[in-house]
């Protein structure tokens, strides 16, 4: 009685654990360029009981979550106006540079200028770029082109002003998020190769529109509903184990 | 008086084992590939029962002292399939598993979401065999299974996929973590085995069947308990009340 009680909360933990994972995507479903995740269960150990001389039987002790699971399948492009927003068609990461002077990753591409004419995301941290150089104040027109090159008409000519580099992971599933829809390297994923768009399956850049989050709504949906009544059962065995609890408890009255 | 005690007592006992056993279904009802276990009882041996009259006996007939565990058993059947779309999760027709390297030897599994892990193919954390041992994948390749489980990288064959299925008086035990030991039998490699590829096999436990066996196992114990009860009382009786006028 103690095992199903105990069974059926770690049942209840596991699916708690979903639930505030799909309630994650779900809140995440219009964040550009974020990667759905997804909860994978394991049981637990099981237990032998001896049945006859040398036969066992064994019984479980439950579930547990084993691990998240990132989904990097590619996001829906949208249109974006703004030539310096940026979407990658392929395996690509944009490299960042942080505040404490390390590497990031994204795949989130709306940036913009900043004062100094650098480009910079969102959030004001700088994009690594090969080659370099502000973006002239008497620039009249930006464009990118498929290969991350950033061009700026001065005077009615063109100026390469730097290329994007994508980095690549061999395991993006082992990728660290840390927020603010960063990456960060880690063991697991291996080291990132730097590559420039266009080469070694890196992808391309496509400039004028953004990568939506690859959040569905209506498999959210679903799942939080099979997550919730999976949680509603296990809590069932738990109360049915409670109420045996209290029949045997009651065997003398 | 105190055999009808006894009885009821392994009644009991039973259906708290009964209720582990569904509680642990009940826990693993969203694992990948989970297949839900079953308990079987039996009676107790029958025992002659005979009858003593002037020093003469009659049987009277058989007498069971109640329920004792047969066997926890595993349903070998199919969990729903839910369609994902990754090119590395796979599905198995019935009876047939995947071998995985663990630290105490060659195990077997069903689970089908395989992962690139530390530069080995894996499932659960524990590395895939294929027909040549682990599978080592490089960095930056394109992955996928095949529908007769071969693996390739960017179309290319890298290797394919040990999936066996079993002969002989073999018994396969739950270790947890989705895993099987093999014990007795033999383990044998499928040439080219049928794979479902962008699907993932889903528990075999079926909410509503296992809510009613918890029902059912409760009021079983409920009623154990009464007949418990009822059996104590009928036993005071005959302590405190017989002989007194």
């Amino acid at each position: 009685m103690i095992r199903a009680l105990w069974s059926g909360a770690t049942g209840m933990t596991a699916q708690q654990f979903n639930i505030d994972n799909i309630a994650n995507n779900l809140a995440n479903v219009n964040t550009t360029g974020f990667k759905r995740q997804r909860v994978d269960f394991q049981d637990l150990y099981y237990q032998n009981i001896l049945v006859g001389r040398n036969t066992t039987a064994s019984v479980g002790s439950g579930v547990r979550a084993a691990g998240t699971y990132r989904d990097f399948q590619q996001g829906a492009l949208e249109k974006a106006d703004d030539p310096l927003f940026m979407a990658i068609q392929g395996k690509g990461f944009f490299t960042i540079i942080g505040p404490d002077g390390n590497d990031y990753y994204t795949r989130d591409g709306s940036f913009r200028l900043d004062g100094q004419g650098r480009l910079v995301t969102a959030t004001g941290h700088f994009v690594r770029l090969r080659n370099a150089r502000p973006v002239p104040r008497d620039a009249q027109e930006i464009s990118v082109d498929e290969n991350g090159v950033i061009w700026a008409k001065v005077d009615g000519e063109f100026q390469a002003i730097g290329q994007i580099v994508l980095t690549v992971f061999p395991n993006p599933q082992g990728l660290h998020a840390i927020g603010s829809n960063l990456y960060m390297e880690t063991p697991q994923s291996g080291e990132g190769d730097e590559v420039l768009p266009g080469q070694d399956g890196a992808g391309t850049v496509l400039s004028g529109y953004i990568e939506k989050s690859n959040v569905e709504i209506v498999t959210e949906m679903v799942n939080l509903i099979v997550a919730q009544r999976a949680f509603e059962l296990n809590s069932k065995s738990v109360e049915t184990a409670d109420q045996m609890w209290a029949i045997a408890n009651n065997i003398r009255r | 008086m105190i055999k009808g005690i006894l009885s009821a007592a392994t009644a009991m006992r039973a259906q708290v084992l009964n209720q582990e056993v569904i509680a642990n279904n009940l826990a693993n009802v969203d694992t990948v590939a989970y297949q839900k276990d079953k308990v079987v009882f039996r009676s107790f041996h029958d025992v002659l029962m005979y009858r003593f009259d002037n020093l003469s006996q009659t049987a009277i007939g058989g007498f069971s002292s109640g329920t004792i565990l047969h066997d926890i058993a595993t349903m070998d059947t199919v969990g729903g399939l839910e369609t994902t779309g990754r090119p590395l999760d796979i599905a198995l027709p019935q009876g047939t598993y995947l071998a995985v390297e663990t630290p105490a030897g060659t195990r077997y599994t069903r689970m089908g979401n395989l992962r690139y892990e530390d530069g080995f193919l894996s499932v659960g954390g524990y590395r895939i065999l294929g027909v040549a041992g682990v599978i080592a994948l490089e960095a930056g390749r394109e992955y996928s299974i095949s529908d007769d489980g071969r693996v390739l990288a960017d179309g290319e064959v890298v290797d394919r996929l040990s999936v066996v299925t079993f002969t002989g008086d073999y018994e396969l035990h739950k270790e947890g973590n989705s895993l099987f030991r093999l014990e007795g039998g033999y383990a044998n490699p499928i040439e080219s085995p049928r794979v479902l590829v962008g699907v993932l096999e889903k528990s075999t436990v079926d909410p509503v069947s296992e809510m009613v066996a918890l029902i059912t196992s409760m009021r079983v114990y409920e009623a154990a308990q009464r007949a418990l009860h009822s059996h104590d009382e009928t036993l005071e009786q005959a302590v405190n009340r017989v002989g007194r006028v």
